[in-house]
């Protein structure tokens, strides 16, 4: 791509804002023109892309007892509504509402209500994952425990009811990540990993299948997945095939399954057979993307064709579907790349914390 | 692996990533230190898009492409005049584009387009010597300074300076022989310049394109030839050194084509006149093969020839080109939809679909470009439309005008999936900020039954009965007689009841509720409001006298009988005395009617 920039050019690297403690997930909402951050330091922030690029930090609370592991954005259909997961044992739900300032009535700021605090884990909630949209307004859990917790909120527009629809016990030792599957032409299935270290290599993802129009769940024994690592993301495909899911797994290196569906698992329009000769689901590894066996969290670009993966070593690596199941190395970006030093970090960082303190928030949130 | 590196998150987007890391290991024990650092990579395309000048030249090619569009077939060629009228209206938007931002790479996208259009776009009516000397006039514009600087070193009475006959060189070798020309006049009359302007001058450049015309063209070489015998330049080496680069004299090209210009091709044009000015395309490659290694000399980098535009552009390296050129997409995009349009090769098909999808899908991620993306996703056919599909569910919605567009590319193209996706989302917006009448117009456009259905109960139940009144939608939606879904048909009665009950009309608010009360699938949660209007009518009736039929009142006992059976378990007790005494008192009013001897009806 050529083309000289007679108004300076943008700056590849920027820094955006701050923690002050780890930060254990960051979150584009689907448009990627907001961001959601969440820390050890129990703390979540919203940032909000400005005209000019640069992001502003519109909000920053405390919003668990605990440390958040992760922060969740559901799709805008249903309204700015995010969720976090904590040690604290709790699913939190906020939703952002549109209010007239009390200074300025012309003018109109956001706050963040806090909706629901779902509470019924026994355990350390690990991860949390939405259903893609038009399954409704539903999330998936995972916890210590080995159990996946689905809820769903009958009423899309009142995100401050939760139900309980289904608890599964997918292992007996630590569940680490859950996703759910995004295709519209097939049963819906929710994918569980385990990250617990002595695990069998056998017995570290378990696929669920939606039968019944949401009403059960069940195991699919035939789909085993060998890995030698425990599993530290795993997601599907945002597109899918006919006859299979595209399912990666973050275990070491990134594993690429086409999992073949059932027959019966192909939501098929009334009136129109299926030609596919299908018996039940398999599963086959279709490609190991390296990744020094450090691979840490993945992401599928907006129409699959990419594949990005974070390592333990700092090295974000992307991949590049060229034809069916055929992947090059897109890039390779290493942590020196973009670490400024800790002087200009600081500041930069000093100029973006002037705003209120998140014990001064509390005040307004809770 | 250092802790300092090492990062905690991420998140990765179409446009940027942004990572979490630790950025110094010594503060962690001082809380007021910050630590942790949000770092944002942000993409290519999205750095070069946020550009408002490169926006303008998207459009301005959007806007080409959209009328070629239009004037072209799926299975038949775009006919060579047409080509050539579009091919020219690209390349003046690059050429716009490289003037106003100074830019040497649009400018060289121009020079590309340009070459491509003469050697393959063109009707062929020209020699190829011809079109590379006018095609060379185009975008080499670098001679015009190099002219203004050798302009600008000549003094009256002194010996022309080295930017002068630089200035010369680069003319000459552009086969720009006017400013040429021009240029030597400034020195003032001598025998010498004379001859050598007069031979410039005998050259046609039209003559090229006539094979009869094959001796003139060779008279004008010869003319030099024998002024350099005759010694008609004198002393001046600097003439002669001239001389002999018109001659073609290879040591002379070699020596001076990479001292004053820039590229390879720069110097082809002139290299084909001076050296076979009536060659054919066979024979062109070759030229420029000679050229190339005359300019950039034997030994060269592995695949430098296989990595040059140029080269395979003119040797027809189809692969290669469509390769180079896919970086920049305003050149890949729309040159390969040219030759597509103007060949139908099924090998240009795939690769327009590629880079057209892919530039789209960086435009429609842009969020100010949407509406560009979208058309050209929308002239990728079904691939296009399902990638269509897929972004308009992660575009976001800034207002209504945007939603409207929106809905009428998924209405054009029936993008079911997506349609819901639009006015599901507007529908809860709406929804969410208590704007009934915009929730309920979005949700009828819908077409669910169960969304609409689900948002007149939200309206209802959320609503105050001011609102309701005010519901302009549902007048619009009475006049076009769509009132074909129960719960509509119910709001737009309750809608009704509410403003004659505000207007103080109650002999029609009577006249209204009991059909109200007794109408089908009216929301549980109504009864409780209407039952108390209900009771509220009767109490008052000893004073205002309002007539109950004995016949409505038979059919509301009736009802309220069923209703409560119906019921019975899912209503609270607060409910179900409220029902118990609404149905004593039409009782009491019906006996009330019979002892009095009202009429039945």
């Amino acid at each position: 791509m050529t083309g000289d920039n007679t108004e300076g050019p943008v700056e590849p690297y920027k820094t955006v804002g701050a923690h002050r403690d780890l930060i254990h997930c960051v979150s584009f909402d689907p448009h990627g023109r907001r961001m959601a951050t969440c820390a050890s330091d129990m703390t979540m922030a919203i940032w909000d892309r400005q005209p000019n690029g640069n992001w502003r930090r519109s909000a920053h609370w405390k919003c668990h007892g605990g440390a958040v592991w992760r922060v969740i954005w559901a799709h805008p259909e249903f309204g700015q509504i995010v969720a976090t997961c904590s040690y604290d044992r709790t699913i939190v739900v906020w939703e952002e509402q549109i209010v007239r300032s009390e200074k300025d009535l012309k003018s109109k700021e956001s706050q963040w209500i806090r909706r629901t605090i779902i509470s019924d884990n026994r355990s350390d909630v690990t991860d949390i994952c939405f259903s893609p949209r038009h399954l409704g307004l539903m999330m998936a859990s995972c916890n210590v425990l080995g159990a996946v917790r689905i809820y769903e909120a009958p009423d899309v527009v009142d995100a401050s009811r939760w139900n309980l629809i289904h608890e599964l016990q997918a292992f007996h030792t630590r569940c680490g990540c859950v996703t759910w599957s995004l295709s519209r032409m097939h049963r819906p299935l929710i994918a569980v990993g385990s990250d617990e270290k002595k695990a069998g290599g056998k017995e570290r993802v378990v696929i669920y299948e939606n039968i019944d129009g949401l009403r059960k769940w069940h195991r699919i024994h035939s789909l085993v997945f060998d890995l030698p690592c425990p599993i530290t993301d795993l997601k599907f495909s945002p597109i899918s095939m006919v006859d299979s899911h595209q399912l990666a797994i973050a275990s070491g290196d990134v594993n690429i399954f086409n999992i073949k569906v059932a027959r019966s698992a192909i939501l098929e329009e009334e009136g129109v057979d299926n030609p596919i000769t299908l018996a039940d689901y398999n599963v086959q590894r279709v490609a190991l993307l390296g990744d020094h066996r450090k691979a840490w969290r993945i992401r599928y670009n907006l129409m699959g064709s990419v594949i990005s993966s974070t390592s333990l070593d700092g090295t974000l690596r992307s991949w590049k579907s060229l034809f069916v199941n055929q992947w090059v190395k897109l890039s390779e970006m290493n942590v020196d790349d973009y670490v400024p030093s800790p002087e200009e970090v600081r500041a930069l960082v000093a100029s973006k914390t002037t705003e209120r303190l998140p014990e001064q928030l509390d005040q307004n949130y809770f | 692996m250092t802790d300092i590196g090492r990062e905690y998150g991420i998140a990765v987007s179409d446009s940027s990533t942004v990572f979490a890391y630790l950025s110094d290991k010594k503060s962690p024990s001082k809380k007021d230190e910050v630590n942790i650092v949000l770092v944002e990579k942000v993409s290519q395309s999205r750095q070069i898009l946020a550009t408002p000048n490169l926006r303008r030249l998207i459009i301005e090619m959007y806007s080409v492409f959209d009328r070629c569009e239009k004037n072209s077939s799926r299975d038949k060629p775009l006919d060579t005049a047409s080509c050539c009228t579009f091919s020219r209206a690209y390349r003046s938007v690059l050429y716009n584009a490289a003037v106003s931002h100074s830019s040497s790479d649009f400018m060289t996208d121009f020079a590309l387009w340009s070459l491509y259009e003469k050697l393959w776009f063109g009707r062929g009516d020209s020699s190829i010597c011809s079109d590379l000397i006018s095609w060379a006039n185009e975008p080499f514009t670098f001679f015009r300074d190099a002219t203004e600087r050798a302009a600008e070193s000549v003094e009256p009475n002194k010996a022309p300076e080295e930017d002068f006959w630089k200035g010369v060189a680069i003319n000459l070798l552009s086969c720009n022989f006017s400013d040429c020309r021009e240029l030597l006049g400034l020195l003032g009359k001598s025998p010498e310049y004379d001859a050598f302007i007069n031979v410039l001058s005998s050259f046609k450049p039209d003559d090229l394109s006539d094979e009869a015309l094959k001796d003139t063209v060779n008279e004008w070489k010869e003319l030099m030839q024998e002024n350099l015998i005759n010694r008609k330049y004198g002393n001046n080496e600097n003439l002669k050194y001239l001389a002999k680069l018109l001659l073609g004299e290879e040591r002379y090209l070699a020596s001076m084509a990479p001292r004053v210009l820039a590229h390879w091709w720069q110097f082809l044009p002139f290299y084909v006149l001076v050296r076979n000015p009536f060659a054919k395309y066979q024979e062109l490659i070759d030229l420029a093969d000679e050229c190339r290694t005359i300019f950039v000399g034997v030994e060269e980098d592995e695949g430098a020839r296989e990595n040059d535009v140029f080269w395979c552009l003119i040797s027809k390296n189809d692969i290669n080109f469509q390769q180079l050129i896919s970086s920049n997409p305003w050149l890949a995009v729309h040159l390969v939809d040219l030759i597509q349009k103007a060949t139908l090769n099924p090998e240009f098909e795939e690769m327009r679909k590629m880079h057209m999808l892919d530039y789209a899908s960086a435009l429609i991620s842009h969020s100010p470009l949407w509406e560009i993306g979208a058309g050209y996703l929308i002239s990728c056919g079904t691939e296009g439309l399902l990638r269509l599909d897929a972004h308009i569910e992660g575009l976001h919605i800034e207002d209504d005008e945007m939603a409207e567009q929106l809905l009428d590319i998924c209405e054009d193209y029936q993008l079911k999936d997506s349609k819901n996706c639009v006015t599901n989302t507007m529908t809860f917006r709406y929804l969410k900020q208590n704007e009934w009448s915009a929730a309920l117009a979005w949700a009828l456009k819908t077409g669910s039954k169960k969304t609409i259905d689900w948002t007149v109960s939200r309206i209802i139940s959320g609503g105050s009965k001011e609102e309701l009144a005010a519901l302009r939608v549902l007048e619009s939606i009475a006049t076009h007689s769509v009132l074909s879904l129960p719960s509509l048909t119910f709001l737009y009665a309750y809608q009704h009841f509410i403003k004659m009950m505000h207007n103080g009309n109650v002999i029609g608010c009577v006249q209204h509720l009991i059909p109200l009360i007794m109408m089908p699938d009216v929301p549980t949660q109504y009864y409780y409001d209407l039952f108390d209007y209900m009771i509220t009518i009767i109490k008052e009736d000893s004073r205002s006298g309002i007539p109950f039929s004995k016949q409505v009142l038979y059919e509301l006992s009736t009802f309220l009988s069923t209703f409560s059976l119906d019921k019975e378990k899912e209503l609270n007790e607060c409910y179900m005395k409220k029902v118990k005494t609404l149905k004593k008192m039409v009782l009491l009013k019906l006996a009330d009617s019979i002892a009095k001897g009202l009429p039945l009806a």
